[in-house]
């Protein structure tokens, strides 16, 4: 959820500023699901994004993650064999594989995407390995104040949006023998789509992931009660204060939440100069919400309290037509320059697929940035200011003296 | 200012490649790609440390950061993205926008190199930068390994001998009347080539640039002979590691592609392996200039390994070639190499700045997707046999200390 919620939020109307990526050409693969193309001619080179839309199982939160974990270092591997790169991420929406190489090697890519679908019984020392990355991982939402806050702000939101790497009670339940099955349980392949950027033909990519696996349903896990720890850790260790509101806007309109998002950001940059702002547009498919965090020294922590709390209200009062355009301008800008190489572009295109379903999405984002005024970012604040937003506190480590 | 004209003497000789002197298509580049989303433009500079005078190294890095600072906060405010990336032969200048914008970004640009004067204030804060920045750098081993390399390849008194970007002490004496004096005499639009990479037409791309670039004859450009010395060359480095760095001289006709797969040949053979596992790090860089060019290896290993490696980095390329590879080996290897090369040019402004040296190596503008279908065994052997013996420079503690 976070690097998309990054890249809108860093990103969001000039009237001759070009499309993003045009109409996408889209189409079927086996197994119902689904690719989208975006051609890129220029180099003979292709990025193939494959997302399995997927909640983990009830109680196996991390599954997704740990499944990607077990088969990373040989997907990776595999890719170097032709010069090309593997990424793997686990978003709120979906288990993602990216590989970027030669368009000379499409079948050769598209086989070794497909073979992650196929996991088959991981090796027990692998297990350990894989167990061991998603513990680190956890650890560190936890022990970083950023991360740290964030969560806090997102089990307030969408407690159903577990940390892609789990909790340490789901981690238990993952062995040799029960990862096969609750793969089984969280794969559905009418859930895949392949996002392709780069010199290819949508035929080619359909004729090379023409071998998608079908579901086995014959082998599902039980389902468990999950145990998710809502707020009550111990705080992260923190030089500075760090502050955050978060506010449901899954109501709204995408395109102007991802603009207040980032003149919420430039108000509070403004007021606060010594702090460091992020104001962020969080977008998956359990909803929406515009979060802002804050890291400012630790005397400074009242100010930030009040600067936050009246942030919304501030910029209602303040905003205007010009400063509007000049923020979607901005986005629009920065969307293009994010997207500047194949295995970006794929991600641009393949969150919001994963999202709505529709190839299109990223486009019709990018031209309704174009059509934003303030009256809809105005609206966007009211609606803010009528809702109560999720808040968290991580005070600065104070020095206390050595009690003997 | 020292320039020569040997350079100029290989353009006249008619060397592959080289484009009709004088005209101005020669020194623009347009890469047409409608699937682009951005425009990258690289204004390339023949400038260097060669321009400069002893004693003032860094000035040519540092009047290009003097120069567009004004410009920064205009190019952001168009959601544009400026480097500068100084090298020995040529300072690469790259800014990449949206295609609305590119025309007005690169307008200000070459303004900015050609025609506005430096502002004394922002020359010296640039100058405080970099210095901080260099004195930070100071304890890497891999900046002091390349600058030693550098130094042992290309000769203490040769300008390519020191360092591209100088030193803290060298870049805090220069003073803005000698900023001043550099841009006016070197930061001229005879000494610039220009590549255009995204969804653009080239017509309209050439009229935009040509007029700002000018029609005149591109400047010579130089190279000044150098005299590496005698291998190998052993520094104390007080380290935990040793660092040992060979360059490989080929000339100006050697083939410049199987080249590259030789040093990446040379860097798979020397990485870490069940074989080899004290290999901490291999890297491999081919870097062709004016006249020819070099392979440069790099090897990090522990110290008391030092003598068995740095025979084995000397002799690499004779070993390799020294056996025929079966060739199912070498077809992976080939397969492996052409992803890599290709995914070195993945970003539009890679693109962009391997067509404008080009311009400035060739005199116009090829094919920049490398064409592998016919690399041999043979083809790989008569580039390693081009290869002139390595300097090499062995960098770390010695086993007295």
């Amino acid at each position: 959820m976070f690097s998309l919620a990054f890249l809108l939020a860093t990103l969001g109307t000039a009237d001759s500023i070009p499309t993003l990526t045009g109409p996408l050409e889209s189409g079927p693969l086996a197994q119902e699901a689904a690719v989208v193309l975006h051609r890129q001619p220029a180099l003979p080179i292709v990025s193939l994004r494959m997302a399995v839309l997927a909640n983990d199982p009830p109680g196996y939160a991390g599954a997704g993650h740990m499944m990607q974990h077990l088969l990373y270092p040989s997907l990776r591997d595999r890719a170097a064999r032709v010069g090309g790169l593997l990424q793997i991420q686990r978003t709120s929406d979906a288990i993602v594989y990216t590989v970027t190489g030669p368009t000379a090697e499409l079948s050769y890519m598209a086989e070794l995407l497909t073979s992650a679908l196929r996991p088959g019984v991981p090796a027990p020392d692998a297990v350990l390995r894989a167990d061991r990355e998603l513990r680190e991982e956890r650890l560190a939402e936890w022990e970083t104040a950023p991360g740290h806050a964030r969560a806090m702000l997102r089990a307030q939101l969408f407690p159903a949006d577990i940390s892609a790497a789990g909790t340490d009670r789901s981690a238990t339940r993952f062995t040799a023998s029960s990862l096969p099955r609750i793969w089984e349980t969280l794969y559905e392949p009418e859930k895949v789509s392949v996002v392709a950027v780069g010199d290819v033909y949508l035929e080619d990519v359909q004729n090379a992931f023409s071998d998608l696996p079908e579901a086995d349903r014959s082998r599902e896990v039980e389902i468990q009660r999950d145990s998710v720890v809502l707020g009550s850790l111990a705080p992260a260790e923190a030089t500075r204060a760090w502050l955050g509101n978060a506010y449901l806007a899954s109501d709204l309109e995408p395109a102007a939440v991802t603009v207040t998002a980032r003149l919420l950001g430039e108000l509070l940059r403004e007021r606060l100069p010594e702090a460091q702002v992020d104001a962020e547009h969080w977008w998956t498919h359990h909803g929406q919400a515009l979060a802002i965090v804050l890291a400012v020294p630790g005397p400074e922590m009242d100010t930030g309290r009040r600067a936050l709390g009246t942030a919304v209200a501030a910029l209602l009062d303040d905003v205007s037509f010009l400063a509007v355009s000049d923020a979607a301008a901005a986005i629009r800008r920065e969307m293009l320059f994010y997207s500047r190489t194949p295995e970006r572009m794929a991600e641009v295109i393949g969150q919001f697929v994963d999202r709505t379903g529709d190839p299109n999405a990223t486009e019709l984002f990018y031209t309704e940035l174009d059509r934003l005024d303030d009256t809809d970012v105005r609206e966007v604040l009211r609606r803010l200011l009528e809702r109560t937003p999720a808040r968290a506190e991580i005070p600065p480590q104070a020095l206390r003296p050595r009690v003997r | 200012m020292r320039r020569s004209l040997l350079v100029l003497g290989l353009l006249v000789a008619g060397g592959v490649g080289v484009a009709p002197a004088g005209s101005a298509q020669t020194r623009i580049a347009v890469l047409m790609e409608p699937g682009t989303p951005v425009v990258a433009t690289e204004i390339l500079l023949s400038v260097g440390p060669a321009d400069e005078e002893n004693g003032q190294a860094g000035l040519a890095n540092l009047a290009a950061r003097s120069v567009v600072a004004p410009l920064l906060p205009v190019l952001d405010s168009l959601g544009a993205h400026l480097t500068v990336l100084p090298q020995k032969d040529a300072l690469s200048v790259s800014v990449v926008s949206a295609p609305d914008v590119w025309m007005e970004a690169t307008r200000l640009l070459l303004e900015a190199l050609f025609r506005e004067p430096a502002d004394s204030v922002l020359t010296m804060r640039e100058r405080g930068s970099i210095a901080s920045e260099l004195r930070g750098r100071s304890a890497n081993p891999a900046d002091v390994a390349m600058q030693e390399i550098d130094r042992a390849f290309f000769g203490t008194e040769h300008p390519w001998g020191r360092s591209t970007v100088g030193t803290p002490e060298t870049v805090e004496r220069l003073s803005f009347r000698a900023v001043d004096e550099f841009l006016r005499d070197n930061f001229t639009p005879d000494r610039a080539f220009a590549s255009v990479v995204g969804p653009v037409e080239a017509p309209a791309a050439l009229a935009h640039l040509q007029p700002l670039l000018g029609s005149t004859f591109p400047a010579p450009v130089e190279l000044i002979s150098f005299q590496p010395l005698r291998s190998p060359v052993r520094r104390e480095y007080d380290s935990i590691t040793t660092w040992i760095g060979a360059s490989f001289l080929f000339s100006e006709t050697a083939d410049e592609e199987a080249v590259r797969f030789l040093a990446y040949l040379a860097t798979a053979d020397l990485s870490f392996s069940p074989m080899q596992r004290s290999v901490y790090n291999v890297e491999s860089e081919v870097v062709r200039r004016i006249g020819g060019g070099e392979v440069r290896l790099q090897i990090v290993i522990p110290p008391e390994e030092t003598e068995e490696w740095e025979e084995r980095v000397t002799d690499v390329v004779a070993r390799l070639v020294e056996r025929p590879m079966p060739d199912d080996v070498f077809d992976a290897h080939l397969r492996r190499y052409e992803g890599e090369r290709l995914m070195t040019l993945i970003a539009p402004e890679d693109r962009a700045h391997a067509a404008a040296r080009q311009l400035l190596l060739e005199g116009s503008q090829q094919q920049i997707v490398p064409d592998l279908t016919r690399m041999t065994q043979a083809r790989v052997r008569a580039a390693a046999a081009a290869l002139r013996d390595p300097t090499v420079v062995v960098l770390g503690p010695t086993l007295d200390n």
